[in-house]
């Protein structure tokens, strides 16, 4: 087996050389100056994803800051990884055994690092301070048996209403958005009737996002995901035959489009006038800010219209990213330091990336969060009454699950099946027949690790 | 004499050979043979010893429904996709003979042209053109008052999105090839035939096909073999929907691979799989079209 690792890290070798090209800091950014390079320190390498602008300066900005700290013996070096690629760099670089102390994985993979022996545990690298500071679903998102295995950085819903407030009104005929399915119904009708060709009343998620972005709707509708807590049975009953049909309902009768944008980028058409409503992430308010500053008087947010229009239920999960610990680290202790110092310690540096957020995100951090209350209210960037929304959204919001994404794919077909106007009792029963099979070819009965 | 000439030439043989059979080793055979060793195991990276699985792995791909029904598309479109590029091609292969040698030539340069670009960049191309919104069709069809169409999210049109570029993107290359076999045809053939009183279609099916098979051997293992594999237009034009209709296993395996589906080792299996597919439908195009020498040789 040694032998034929061997060989894997030479073929490694060989592939490595060809994404290496890819190792470049984000274009946006100015590098002014070096940094602070303090003789003698330990060297931890971090890879930081490569998102938006904004997100990456303050990471460069963090970066620079810690390097400043002249006498704590540890110096970061940050590359930034492009989130489509990541997945086959950090697979080259662990062959390689060179893999970065520090990275970052979504709450949804943490689970398979931890099977795969991937991340270190941080339980006690980190103070128990840390710890008790986390919010109870943040927590549960990165424990497992009683063990740390990462500290979360965001929590962020998936699934808002994001909506026009001019168009609606002036093709809708009203200034209120809709809170109920047949609410939804009655003004996508009237905006059909008004609205330009081309301009559409609503658009829900599609292709791969139909899969994780309707979480919230599917808890909201439905009482739980598609399987059982114990994940031992398939939850394919009359709530999902309820959202099917109003899948069914809304593509039937052309209140969303066909076909549209990548869903992280959807916001772009309701601020072209492309669409009145939309259902998009709490991400999107920075690309509003950023990119739409005009419109945001104009745009409302609110909980996306669900069947019954309770909205004191879950109607979004909470997504996010969380830093972790390679297992074959040889610095650890350091790459915590700067872990706790980064997310885990001081207010501040936390505080300095949900500014730079527009607020769009939750803290899973309960001082974080508090602070974020306090500074919201002093500042006329975001309008509070999305900063409101998105707290309310993502404090009922359910963590999103981790069960394997064959489920998720089986529902998202269900969901486009109704949307081409397939039979939608055949298809219900073919997600049920799916999501049992998935279940016992993969074991997983008994077997959720939350659970 | 002869056997020292022929030792040099054998000399010379094999080391003309050795560069192709270097790559051939590292880049093929190597990570071939490491890949069906890997996929017998729950391999995990950092683990000193690997748990084996037997054939787990296989049994685990064979039952996803979504592998299944990638392979099933992948099928379909290649044979759509192999049998008009062939017609196509052979057709307009006797165009370009036609034609008088300058026009032929610019021809042959302009239908070339795309086989020179990559799937991606074609793509792109064709996302201009059928774009929902803003897309280049769709908007000729909103201007004559008629509902744009989904290329990208409708049963009906979304393989066909796939198809299309696809055969544009191979269409110069495989004509040129069906040219070349055209114009190798002795014309003393089609002279004698004529002589005996044949008709077109007797000159097409006795004389043109018949000498035309290993051409459209080569042909149909090449389309069989690329499209089998294709992934960079289905990714780019659909990336799989609507309802996993345009789903090919490479493709799968790259959205599997990216949200964590599915292990590093049954990756491997599924990919092995793959080739067993590539491998046992070659074997039936070589077993049905028996490719020959041609009947001059």
């Amino acid at each position: 087996m040694k032998r034929s690792k061997f060989l894997f890290q030479f073929i490694s070798v060989l592939a490595f050389t060809f994404v290496l090209f890819s190792c470049k800091p984000p274009e946006d950014i100015v590098i002014d100056e070096p940094d602070f390079v303090e003789e003698g320190a330990t060297k931890i390498k971090v890879w930081t994803m490569d998102f938006e602008e904004w997100n990456n300066q303050i990471a460069v900005k963090q970066r620079k800051d810690f390097n400043s700290i002249d006498d704590d013996g540890i110096q970061v070096e940050q590359e930034f990884i492009d989130p489509d690629i990541f997945e086959d760099r950090i697979r080259v670089v662990r062959e390689l055994n060179e893999a970065p102390d520090v990275y970052m994985v979504s709450y949804g993979n943490l689970y398979k690092e931890i099977k795969n022996g991937t991340v270190a545990e941080l339980t006690n690298l980190l103070p128990q301070s840390a710890w008790d500071d986390l919010q109870e679903n943040a927590k549960n998102g990165v424990m497992y048996d009683g063990k740390y295995y990462g500290y979360p950085q965001l929590m962020e819903p998936s699934s808002l209403l994001f909506y026009r407030k001019d168009l609606l009104e002036e093709y809708g005929e009203t200034t209120t958005p809709p809170a109920t399915w047949d609410e939804l119904y009655t003004v996508a009708a009237k905006i059909k009737e008004n609205a330009p060709k081309g301009t559409y009343p609503f658009d829900v998620p599609k292709g791969i996002a139909l899969g994780w972005a309707t979480w919230g709707l599917q808890y909201n509708t439905t009482g739980g995901f598609a399987i059982t807590e114990d994940w031992a049975t398939s939850r394919i009953d009359e709530g999902y035959e309820d959202l099917a049909m109003y899948w069914k309902e809304l593509y039937s009768n052309s209140y969303v489009p066909i076909s549209s944008g990548d869903y992280t980028e959807i916001i772009d058409d309701l601020c072209q006038n492309k669409l009145v409503m939309t259902t998009a992430g709490s991400w999107s308010i920075a690309g509003i800010i950023n990119t739409y500053p005009d419109l945001v008087d104009k745009i409302g947010i609110a909980p996306i219209p669900t069947k019954d229009g309770d909205h004191s239920k879950p109607t979004a999960t909470n997504g996010g990213w969380v830093y972790v610990i390679d297992a074959n680290s040889s610095n650890k202790e350091e790459a915590a330091a700067y872990v706790e110092w980064l997310l885990a310690g001081s207010v501040d540096q936390p505080l300095e990336y949900f500014e730079g957020a527009r607020f769009s995100k939750a803290s899973p951090r309960i001082s974080v969060q508090n602070a974020i209350d306090e500074m919201k209210a002093d500042q006329d960037t975001v309008p509070i009454e999305w900063i409101n929304t998105i707290s309310d959204v993502a404090s009922k919001a359910p963590l999103e699950p981790i069960y394997p994404w064959d489920i998720s794919i089986a529902v998202s077909s269900l969901l486009e099946n109704a949307a081409l106007g397939e039979d939608v009792s055949e298809e219900l029963s073919s997600a049920d027949n799916k999501i049992k099979d998935i279940i016992t070819n993969q074991n997983l009965a008994n077997n959720n690790p939350r659970g | 004499m002869l056997k020292k000439r022929l030792n040099e030439e054998s000399l010379t043989a094999y080391l003309m050979l050795l560069p192709s059979f270097i790559m051939l080793t590292i880049f093929v055979v190597i990570p071939l043979i490491l890949a069906f060793h890997r996929s017998f195991f729950d391999y995990r990276v950092y683990d000193e010893v690997q748990k084996f699985v037997g054939f787990d792995n296989f049994i685990y791909v064979l039952k996803n429904e979504v592998f299944v029904k990638s392979v099933i598309n992948v099928t379909i479109f290649t044979l759509i996709i192999t049998v008009a590029t062939i017609v196509i091609s052979f057709l307009f292969a006797h165009v370009i003979k036609q034609l008088n040698k300058r026009l032929g030539s610019t021809v042959r340069i302009i239908i070339y042209l795309p086989f020179l670009l990559s799937g991606v960049v074609v793509s792109v191309i064709f996302t201009l053109l059928t774009t929902f919104n803003g897309g280049l069709i769709n908007e000729l069809l909103k201007i004559i008052n008629l509902n744009p169409i989904p290329f990208d999210n409708s049963a009906f049109w979304a393989p066909i999105s796939i198809i299309v570029p696809t055969i544009w993107i191979g269409f110069g290359y495989n004509t040129l090839v069906m040219y070349a076999g055209l114009i190798n045809i002795p014309k003393e053939y089609y002279e004698a035939a004529s002589i005996d009183g044949a008709n077109a279609l007797d000159k097409l099916f006795r004389i043109t096909i018949p000498n035309m098979k290993n051409y459209f051997v080569l042909l149909t293992v090449g389309l069989v073999t690329i499209n089998l594999q294709m992934f960079d237009i289905p990714m780019m034009m659909t990336n799989g929907a609507p309802a996993n209709k345009t789903m090919t296993p490479v493709l799968y395996l790259i959205h599997s691979r990216s949200n964590g589906n599915i292990s590093d080792s049954q990756i491997l299996a599924a990919a092995l799989l793959v080739m067993v597919v590539i491998v046992t439908i070659n074997s039936l195009v070589f077993k049905t079209l028996k490719s020959s020498k041609s009947m001059d040789a």
